[in-house]
């Protein structure tokens, strides 16, 4: 007999209201079903609605600005969690759920200790009061999500601890009520692959150890098949697809899922340029040239030696303690290539990014550009690009800029002629030149970092995460426009990210960062295929491959 | 290939968003507008159109305020003391050794034939001791007390703004200097400080008021700025920039400003309304402007010797008068500083 759902959503409906504005429908309808002990993962890019379906299920939403449809129902073990009074809210989220979000560093508070805010929801949960076995139960639960010394960690403020440690700790006050259901936002996206790996695994263990259920939030379909035995696939507030990760990852029905599925580069998967997502969620098929890299003896364009880099971390007084960020570090770049730079948090690359831009001056080494050396033939394009436009310029103004410093281009007409020649190249037309960056989405204002690099002739552009900040759709787009730019214009390219896959379809050639020190390079397609320093190898393994988990069938 | 630039196509900037929002706030409405009255009350006295006679005697001394004018609302005093009475004083036989004198002024006053001058017995606002127009002189009193509040505030700003922007984006060194000068001058009793720049200046003037209160007070506005730019500098935007070959001046000018011109602007409100008050403040301890001008502050002075005559409306023409103007500016303040809160934005 198929045991009662533990939580059951039946055509939800969330509506944002804005003050002058139309109302927003976050979430259009929406119906899935969490088994107990089972792992259902909620999956969309931006705007899906996956996160305030989570929200409206812990009724966290401020309920000013929202409404729920009187329709929609929220079933906890078969009765509506919309109709309990706030009382009864509050003891349910006390003892059945538990909730972890993507920023750890941002949930914890900073002027407390580990050992306090672990104590605070131990106390809360248990009921106890005397300090010996709040203690007691705190050390347990520390262990209990791998951390090491934790007698010492309850002392510990949260920011002496790794991210992935302050995840943990995260996670060990969420199952500190031995919660039924955990709702996990995206508990890995702002960690490292390896540490990404390693949260996986915990969550994996402690959901067969404490038989709980997991409602699992996140954009990534690879990770989805590492944890689920369910999955629902959402785009702009509905649900497109559902269904058994075995199924749905395997033989995918919607041509949502499967534009999902490849228009992210995987290690294996290595076309020439991604597909990508149309407006109505269908996959395009890749088009573009052959893909075949220059090779052979190219001219050098940007050479590298000796460069290294440090920081004062603390400045008091004459004693001053340094951090190395970057070890000296060498490398050539050839006409039209990419060379593929790959690192974790604090490996050094953005450094590396900023010293070769010119934004930061090396302690030691040079920067060589082989070709009548200005300083405008590097160019970067930044991560993120809601940072990286003023956001009091108009588009005409982001882009005659850099013209304009150059002293390219004469007078205002020409230089307005030559912004519109690139916007155009990079896919917008000169309706944008008045409008301010906000009014753009991500992919589009990346496209407006890019063109307005390029205005300026650049021979190398270095792309620090340039993608990271986007959804994967979004991310094929551009990284198509990159591959087709570079073709062009016989441009090399620096590029710079933590994810390997994005790198492997980008790059020829590829330095391994790992705590300023370069620990591998070789050609991409070596260096993949056979990994020689251990760190390289951890790397590769930690990438999720999106295999479903086909040993677990318990639950249904 | 021409590009045109039509005007359909120019979508609003950041600042015309904001005083959208400014404008569909009701206080904000409501205060921009009084406050605009006074400032074209103020534009009006500057232009001669307006309070020209404040210092002139309307009155007889302490009219009081009437609305409601009978007919005989005037009184024609007589023009003053005859000098024909001739003094009896006894001289013991001696002749006056000044007679030659006396004779000659009393023949000059004969020729003079004072005209009876004619005074008002109640004004819509009432007079002063010398009997002057109460309402003539809040007049004037508002031109000058808003004009050294607006001219010192924006002297003040200008100081902390650039200041702050070059300790803020430059940081070390400068950074160090400037922020030494501001921890010494923010040490000083405020009230101290201002009376210390009053005592170095040797004189009293709407200059000199101006000079004091831009002096002292652009500190608040520093660190603010500062602080702003402090935020900024690392911003990719700026490092875009800067890759993109613009130098230090264009990005610490052109770049960053316009992003932190809310805080400055916020900042400029703030002041004017507190260097108002202060302005009053200095008047009414005598710091403020010489007898020859009349503001705000100088009113309230006189006011409390009238009070305790029980003349009580130069004191509620005065405070009405300022405390609507604050209020109003402290509330157009409030309302700006949410428009502006780039948080709201998206």
């Amino acid at each position: 007999m198929k045991p009662l759902p533990l939580l059951e959503v039946r055509d939800l409906e969330v509506t944002f209201r804005r003050a002058g504005d139309h109302p927003l429908a976050a979430v259009r309808g929406v119906d899935f079903t969490v088994p107990p002990c089972a792992t259902v993962a909620l999956v969309g890019e931006s705007g899906s609605g996956k996160s305030v379906t989570a929200l409206s299920i812990l009724r966290l939403l401020p309920q000013s600005h929202t409404h729920i449809h009187e329709r929609s129902r929220i079933l906890w073990e078969g009765n509506n969690l919309l109709e309990f009074s706030p009382q009864a809210m509050r003891a349910l989220r006390r003892r059945s759920l538990g909730m972890i979000f993507q920023d750890p560093q941002g949930s914890l508070n900073p002027v407390f200790t580990i050992g306090m805010q672990l104590g605070e929801s131990v106390r809360r949960a248990e009921g106890i009061e005397s300090a010996r076995q709040v203690r007691q139960r705190s050390l347990e639960l520390l262990s209990q999500v791998g951390i090491a010394n934790a007698a010492a960690r309850l002392s510990a403020y949260p920011h002496q601890l790794s991210g992935g440690q302050q995840q943990r700790v995260m996670i060990a006050m969420a199952i500190s009520t031995h919660p039924q259901l955990l709702i996990a936002d995206e508990p890995t996206t702002a960690l490292d692959v390896t540490v990404q790996r390693q949260i996986m695994t915990l969550l994996r263990e402690l959901q067969r150890e404490l038989s709980m259920a997991i409602l699992f939030i996140t954009h990534d379909l690879a990770l989805v098949g590492e944890i689920a035995e369910e999955v629902v696939v959402m785009r702009q507030g509905r649900v497109v697809e559902q269904g058994r990760c075995a199924e749905v990852l395997v033989a995918p029905r919607h041509g949502y899922t499967r534009a999902l599925l490849t228009c992210r580069p995987t290690l294996g998967n290595l076309p020439a340029r991604l597909p990508m997502i149309d407006d109505q969620g269908e996959l395009m098929p890749a088009r573009g040239s052959s893909g075949s890299r220059p090779s052979g003896s190219l001219p050098v364009v940007l050479e590298v030696t000796g460069v290294s880099k440090s920081f004062v971390i603390q400045g008091s007084g004459w004693r001053r303690a340094r951090f190395q960020a970057l070890e000296p570090i060498g490398f050539t770049l050839q006409a039209g290539r990419t060379l593929g730079v790959v690192g974790e948090s604090g490996s050094g690359k953005s450094t590396l990014a900023r010293i070769v831009a010119g934004i930061l001056t090396p302690d030691t080494g040079q920067i060589r550009l082989c070709r009548n050396g200005r300083p405008a033939q590097v160019q970067m394009v930044f991560q993120n690009p809601f940072a990286s436009l003023n956001p009091r310029f108009t588009v005409a103004q982001l882009l005659t800029e850099p013209l304009m410093l150059q002293g390219l281009g004469n007078g205002a007409g020409e230089r307005l002629e030559l912004a519109v020649r690139w916007l155009e190249r990079v896919g917008l037309d000169q309706r944008a030149l008045n409008r301010y960056p906000h009014e753009f989405s991500g992919g589009q204002r990346q496209r407006i970092a890019i063109a307005r690099c390029l205005t300026v002739n650049p021979r190398v552009l270095i792309c620090d995460e340039s993608v990271s900040a986007l959804d994967v759709s979004v991310q094929a787009q551009v990284l198509n426009l990159l591959r087709d730019l570079q073709d062009e214009l016989d441009l090399s390219l620096l590029f710079i990210s933590h994810d390997l896959a994005v790198v492997r379809f980008m790059a020829d050639e590829i330095l391994v960062l790992y705590a300023g020190q370069v620990v591998e390079r070789g050609s991409a397609e070596d260096l993949y295929a056979r990994p020689r320093h251990p760190y390289t190898q951890q790397l590769l393994k930690a990438v999720p491959q999106g295999i479903p988990l086909s040993s677990q069938g318990a639950g249904a | 290939m021409t590009v045109q630039m039509d005007s359909s196509m120019r979508s609003e900037s950041a600042w015309s968003l904001a005083l959208r929002r400014l404008w569909r706030d009701p206080v904000g409405r409501i205060s921009l507008g009084v406050v605009t009255f006074y400032l074209v009350l103020v534009g009006m006295v500057l232009a001669g159109w307006l309070g020209t006679r404040w210092n002139d005697p309307v009155a007889v001394n302490y009219a009081p305020p009437t609305w409601f004018v009978s007919a005989a609302n005037r009184v024609t005093l007589p023009a003053g003391e005859a000098w024909d009475r001739t003094l009896v004083v006894p001289l013991y036989g001696w002749t006056d050794p000044l007679e030659p004198l006396w004779s000659e002024a009393r023949a000059a006053a004969q020729r003079i034939q004072p005209e009876p001058v004619s005074y008002r017995l109640t004004l819509p606002f009432g007079a002063d001791k010398w009997g002057r127009d109460v309402g003539q002189k809040v007049l004037k009193g508002t031109q000058t007390s808003v004009w050294v509040g607006l001219v010192a505030a924006f002297v003040a700003t200008l100081i902390g703004t650039v200041l702050g922007a070059l300790a803020g984006y430059y940081g070390r060194v400068v950074d160090d200097l400037l922020n030494g000068f501001y921890g010494v001058l923010t040490s000083i009793p405020y009230l101290l400080l201002v009376f210390a720049v009053a005592a170095v200046l040797q004189q009293k003037g709407v200059g000199t008021l101006i000079l004091i209160l831009g002096l002292t007070g652009w500190t608040g506005v520093f660190r603010l700025v500062r602080a702003e730019y402090m935020k900024h500098r690392t911003r990719e935007y700026v490092l875009a920039a800067g890759a993109l070959g613009a130098s230090h001046g264009r990005r610490v000018w052109v770049h960053i400003l316009p992003n932190v011109g809310h805080v400055v602007l916020v900042q400029f409100s703030q002041n004017l309304v507190g260097f108002i008050k202060s302005e009053v403040i200095l008047s009414f301890l005598g710091f403020g402007v010489p007898v020859s001008s009349v503001s705000w502050g100088s009113m309230l002075n006189e006011a409390q010797n009238e009070l305790i005559l029980g003349k009580w409306w130069q004191l509620v023409v005065t405070t009405v008068a300022m405390a609507v103007f604050v209020t109003a500016s402290s509330l157009l303040t409030d309302a700006l500083r949410d428009a502006l809160d780039p948080r709201l934005n998206s």
